[in-house]
């Protein structure tokens, strides 16, 4: 919690700090390259939680309603992709990705005070975290988009058509639950690795920030 | 199925090959090194036959049609090895394992998995262990081959983990660096490192294997050794040869007097001057005290403080009153506000944190109880301390000297679960000094305490935690002493129309 909060201070700084055009996208980039660390951290941690006093979904089928509601947005799917994919494009992806969570965050927000699960509390408030780190993440790159150009503040948000009530009976719900947070688990990895090339890409002059 | 007898024991063996299909397979695991490839294993059922043929087909996510395993050699038997082309993150991989024979085909259950979560690094490789010596320190560097990060370029982001331990100890474990130096490494010991990785907040690899060093042993240290062992040595002949031409000429119980009298000189027993003890004992207070402030000038015509609980108790270590050898004691106080540094000559540890009750029941012990009127005084100067503000033995206001080799020494009484000094020889004050403070109270500011007259020679100690009170006879907040510390002159400016503050307003007129 303070480490959002810090975090969230720092953003502001920066932010008041870019405006004057003084932070480098180099830096910006790196800030929030920690931010989407943290975000994946946390979103894999809240799984663990989860799988505690759930037997894990793992590699077994089991029948869910539809796939990640964010699989329409298109990118890249394999290294080479991601290292040649414009940067503007990149960066409108991650922020596509991070508003189109906005609504799906606070569905989970709203369940996790309600989950039948031992460890409720402990994800109540990790789902709490995950929402003001994301919130954090997407001021940052905001401003990191203002920098960039006009290209990269293109968004395409998609848009979340499920329930917010995330079923009717216990085992619908945590189901629903584990498969919400598994989708949000993999879009955060998706924005932390696009930073990081991004980042890396933005320092090539200091090949050992890579 | 047939029989084989050979030496006597019966074997048989079951053919079931020849009949039915074969048994189904399980996918046991999956793992990618580096997120660029990864590679499957599945576990074909115990009682197949030589001629079951296994094949891998596979789903992905977004794409459509099934999908043959790329690779079955690379990685062994019963393996698939899917390479860069063939490697997709993010999308979810559905994979099937189908063992089949002449008799037909069994399907494994369908395995699920993400590239991305099945990510588990390899130890890392070529763990160097090197040794540098400064100046006798010897330090350890640990170096391994990292990721290359530069042709990744982002794509991953290693974490690296240590663990060493000496031989015989607790592994030691520390996080997330590149590099790293074990410093003031002990010499003579074997050391044991290993390091382990993680990409991506993901998995952690195996440890690397064990690497080892051997410090060495330092020789200087050995000669420091012998040289102290051999001063040790000396030392206690030196000793003993004192100790046996000392028996020769004296007693023994006399020789250890004198060491104790050497290492340990006896604590001097308090003494106030101009008060006989012998006019205490007899019950003569009032010529006591008399006494005192005819040869001291006291100033108790007015009340000297308000508001300072501070009790300035003198303490003895036997059970004498007075001691005809003893030094004269003084009580010394300093302001709080000379921010001079107090230099500490005699150290008091006197809590004043014991109520009224208590402090009657030592005073019972301590003093001759068949001197009731010397108690009743006594009482009434505990009960006077908490808004008049004058201590015990405490205010000089001329011919402040240090005093040498005066000690003070708390006793510690088993019934009070706190330090606190006795009493042993209590200054009284004559009754008259209640009604003074009375009226003086009145027409003192809450904060100011007033002495009578001030000089150079002046020293007051106020206690910082002192708390204000209006109370004249509640024993109300008793605050600690502050230790006794020698006078220091540049107080005295601080000092002014017979006004010292207190320490909690600062304010001085």
């Amino acid at each position: 919690m303070e480490g959002t909060k810090t975090l969230k201070f720092f953003v502001t700084v920066v932010c008041m700090v870019a405006v004057a055009g003084a932070i480098p996208i180099g830096d910006l980039l790196d800030l929030a390259s920690q931010h989407s660390d943290k975000l994946h951290s946390l979103s894999t941690l809240l799984t663990h939680e989860l799988d505690t006093h759930f037997p894990p979904i793992g590699h077994k089928i089991m029948p869910r309603p539809s796939m990640c509601h964010t699989a329409t947005l298109q990118g890249p799917t394999d290294k080479i992709q991601a290292l040649q994919f414009p940067e503007h494009d990149l960066l409108s992806l991650v922020r596509s990705l991070l508003q189109s969570w906005a609504d799906p965050l606070l569905v989970l927000s709203a369940n996790a005070n309600t989950l039948p699960h031992p460890a409720q509390s402990t994800i109540a408030s990790k789902v709490q975290e995950l929402r003001d780190n994301s919130n954090s993440l997407g001021h940052g790159l905001d401003i990191l988009s203002g920098k960039m150009g006009p290209a990269s503040q293109i968004l395409s948000i998609s848009p979340y058509d499920g329930n917010a009530d995330l079923g009717e009976d216990n085992i619908s719900k945590l189901l629903n639950f584990q498969f919400l947070l598994s989708c949000f688990r993999r879009d955060s990895h998706k924005i932390d690795s696009f930073l990081k090339v991004l980042r890396c890409r933005a320092a090539k002059m200091q090949p050992n920030m890579c | 199925m047939w029989f084989m007898k050979k030496k006597g024991l019966w074997l048989i063996v079951l053919n079931v090959n020849n009949n039915s299909p074969p048994g189904k397979p399980v996918l046991k695991q999956c793992h990618s090194p580096d997120k660029e490839i990864f590679t499957c294993w599945w576990e074909p059922n115990a009682h197949d036959g030589e001629d079951t043929t296994y094949r891998l087909l596979y789903e992905k996510e977004l794409t459509i049609g099934i999908l043959e395993c790329p690779d079955y050699h690379t990685a062994g038997k019963n393996s698939c090895f899917f390479d860069k082309n063939h490697t997709s993150i993010w999308v979810d991989y559905f994979l099937t394992v189908v063992a089949i024979n002449a008799f037909g085909n069994t399907t494994s259950d369908v395995y699920k998995i993400d590239v991305v979560d099945i990510v588990k690094p390899n130890p890392p490789e070529n763990v160097t262990l090197w040794l540098e010596l400064c100046e006798d320190i010897p330090t350890i560097h640990v170096t391994w081959n990292s990721f290359n990060i530069g042709t990744k370029c982002g794509w991953i982001t290693p974490k690296y983990q240590l663990r060493f331990k000496k031989v015989d100890s607790k592994w030691n474990y520390v996080g997330e660096q590149t590099q790293f130096s074990i410093y003031s490494a002990s010499p003579g010991k074997l050391y044991i490192v290993q390091v382990q990785c993680a990409l991506d907040n993901g998995a952690w690899s195996e440890w690397s294997n064990t690497t080892f060093i051997q410090v060495p042993r330092s020789e200087s240290k050995q000669h420091i050794w012998i040289l102290v062992s051999f001063s040790a040595i000396l030392l206690f002949a030196a000793v003993c040869i004192m100790f046996i031409k000392k028996k020769r000429y004296t007693n023994k119980c006399c020789l250890f007097h004198s060491i104790q009298q050497w290492l340990l000189p006896p604590v001097p027993g308090p003494r106030i001057k101009g008060i006989d003890v012998q006019l205490l004992k007899n019950g003569r207070s009032h010529e006591a005290t008399r006494a005192l402030l005819i040869n001291h000038g006291f100033p108790w015509n007015g009340m000297p403080w308000k508001n300072q609980a501070e009790e300035y108790l003198l303490v003895r270590d036997d059970n004498k009153l007075l001691n005809e050898d003893q030094k004269h004691t003084h009580g010394k106080m300093i302001s709080n506000n000379c921010h001079s540094k107090p230099n500490i000559n005699n150290q008091l540890n006197v809590h004043n944190s014991m109520n009224f009750k208590e402090e009657k029941t030592i005073l019972d012990d301590l003093v001759d109880t068949s001197q009731s009127e010397l108690v009743n005084e006594l009482n009434y100067v505990n009960t006077m301390k908490t808004d008049t503000a004058f201590s015990i033995d405490t205010i000089y206001v001329r011919n402040v000297k240090p005093v040498e080799n005066s000690r003070y020494v708390d006793i510690q009484r088993q019934d009070v679960d706190m330090e606190y000094s006795t009493v042993r020889e209590p200054m009284l004050f004559p009754e008259k000094q209640n009604k003074v403070i009375n009226r003086q109270q009145e027409r003192l500011p809450y904060d100011y305490t007033r002495v009578k007259e001030v000089n150079g020679d002046m020293l007051l100690l106020q206690d910082p935690s002192f708390r204000n009170n209006t109370q004249n006879t509640d024993y109300i907040n008793p605050t600690p002493l502050h230790p006794v510390t020698e006078k220091v002159h540049e107080c005295a400016e601080s000092l002014n129309d017979g006004y010292v503050d207190n320490p909690h307003t600062h304010n001085v007129k």
